[in-house]
């Protein structure tokens, strides 16, 4: 394969990317006519040597089989909920999925459990396009009660979570705001009131910036100079989807709303 | 076409009545993401002519039973702003209005990977704001422009424009009075890295030649306007693209 593009550069649908040669694997947003291989979308180019995909700048929620998301109840029937996932078709989540055991005249109102527009965090259990499947079985799967739902677009999830979850780890240290990342473009902040805000704003500044280079060291010095340097015993592993209910959460008796902050091209 | 009025000289022998040459397009100008609550928009003005497109989707198909479960449809709705034109117009949707909406839509459903997106609906909406003449190739424009910011596959951009004969003579991009009382309106759109014609319209009269002329003269003026088709679209990551 002969590759006729630079690294990281910016091309449009049409554009000429490679020669075919003996051994070639097609990626996402290429496609192939007689000998060449050619973008069909804006975004970076991303050639290998045997492989060339190009990353969109925007698009459609694509979903994947174990993939953890963040999705909203918009109805239900007689074995489970209809979810808003993002995708063009709404998913389900089957009763037995739902993270606790029903009785069989439980099943009769399934929204006393969760209500319409209520927001959930599942994981995808099966694809058979364009149905999807949700579960909400493991420890960290359920419905979100508190805190701030943000949208972005699908295609900069990855720039938010950083390599190796460099940019996500980081965020939840000097914030110490617990941060749930859905491959969808939703993510649930939950943390004080003006780290929750300011959250929002650095994540504005990554979702604007994500095809530059070296955004996160920009982000760890705007962190800097918020929230000071990390102090006290504050673990900066990150692992997305770790959701602990704090105590205050516990205690409150007046149950928080979920705040949502909508984007463009939301449903 | 309309009587010519007296003492409208639409070609002298050198110039077009607006100044320009043959081969001269009007001032096009281009701008992508103009409206902030959908995925992908544009507007273009084609010298008076100014048009807003937006696209929604992919998204459910409302209603259902429409649904394609091997590919997506392309929908596209052409409107015309009641205060668009000299005389006030009926925006409801016409004779007219339904005719360009099926000829845009078959132009983006050879351009769109419609098999990408099974049992859905893409919703492309453009409205022209002011209409001088190039309406349905300035949209077309502008739909291209707004379907590929939001991030939907395409094979190619979409590229249109259009030619004519004024007072004998083959010229391209029209404007009003050319449009109005000349002698044939040639509509034409391709995508150009492909070299493949999405949509030939023609009103009036051209022989052979003329024809030929035209499209020599279209496929100069088509690679014009996709290099500020792509200018547009790179507008917003200049300073990476250097």
């Amino acid at each position: 394969m002969t590759i006729d593009i630079k690294k990281r550069q910016i091309v449009l649908p049409g554009d000429k990317l490679a020669t075919k040669g003996s051994e070639y694997i097609l990626g996402k947003g290429v496609y192939d006519k007689d000998d060449t291989i050619f973008s069909a979308v804006l975004g970076l180019a991303e050639p290998d040597e045997r492989k060339v995909s190009v990353i969109p700048f925007t698009q459609v929620y694509l979903p994947q089989k174990y993939q953890q998301i963040i999705g909203k109840i918009v109805g239900t029937n007689q074995n489970g909920w209809w979810v808003n996932i993002g995708t063009p078709t709404n998913a389900f989540l089957h009763y037995t999925e739902g993270g606790m055991f029903l009785r069989d005249e439980d099943r009769s109102n399934l929204e006393r459990f969760y209500a319409i527009d209520s927001y959930v965090c599942v994981k995808i259990k099966e694809i058979n396009y364009p149905h999807v499947d949700l579960t909400m079985r493991g420890l960290f799967f359920k419905e979100i009660v508190a805190g701030k739902i943000l949208s972005i677009n699908p295609s900069k999830v990855p720039r938010v979570l950083g390599k190796h979850n460099s940019m996500i780890s980081a965020l939840q240290a000097y914030s110490k705001a617990k941060i749930i990342v859905g491959y969808n473009g939703y993510i649930y902040i939950r943390g004080t009131p003006t780290a929750e805000d300011n959250i929002i704003q650095i994540l504005d500044f990554i979702e604007k910036n994500a095809h530059k280079d070296g955004i996160t060291n920009i982000v760890e010095e705007k962190l800097k100079s918020i929230f000071g340097e990390i102090s006290g015993s504050t673990n900066s592993d990150f692992s997305n989807g770790e959701y602990e209910q704090d105590e205050q959460e516990n205690n409150s008796e007046v149950k928080e709303k979920t705040t949502i902050i909508r984007r463009r091209g939301e449903r | 076409m309309a009587q010519k009025p007296k003492g409208l000289v639409l070609w002298n022998g050198k110039k077009r009545s607006d100044g320009r040459g043959v081969n001269e397009l009007r001032n096009i100008s281009m701008q992508v993401g103009v409206l902030p609550q959908v995925t992908g928009s544009a507007m273009v003005t084609f010298g008076k002519t100014k048009v807003i497109a937006s696209v929604y989707g992919p998204k459910l198909v409302v209603p259902s039973h429409l649904s394609d479960s091997s590919k997506a449809i392309v929908n596209v709705e052409y409107t015309m702003a009641p205060f668009s034109t000299k005389e006030r117009i009926d925006p409801r949707f016409s004779r007219r209005s339904q005719e360009l909406s099926k000829i845009l839509s078959r132009a983006f459903e050879a351009a769109i990977f419609t098999d990408m997106y099974p049992e859905t609906e893409i919703n492309i909406f453009v409205q022209v704001i002011n209409a001088d003449a190039g309406t349905r190739i300035a949209c077309l424009n502008a739909a291209s422009l707004a379907l590929c910011q939001a991030g939907v596959e395409m094979r190619d951009l979409v590229v249109g424009i259009t030619a004519g004969k004024v007072d004998g003579k083959v010229v391209l991009d029209l404007d009003n009075p050319e449009d109005n009382y000349g002698e044939a309106d040639f509509a034409f759109a391709m995508m150009p890295t492909k070299n493949e014609i999405v949509l030939l319209q023609m009103d009036g009269n051209l022989t052979k030649e003329e024809c030929d002329e035209a499209m020599k003269l279209m496929k100069n003026g088509i690679q014009k306007i996709y290099q500020m088709q792509r200018d547009a679209l790179l507008a917003d990551y200049k300073e990476e693209s250097k």
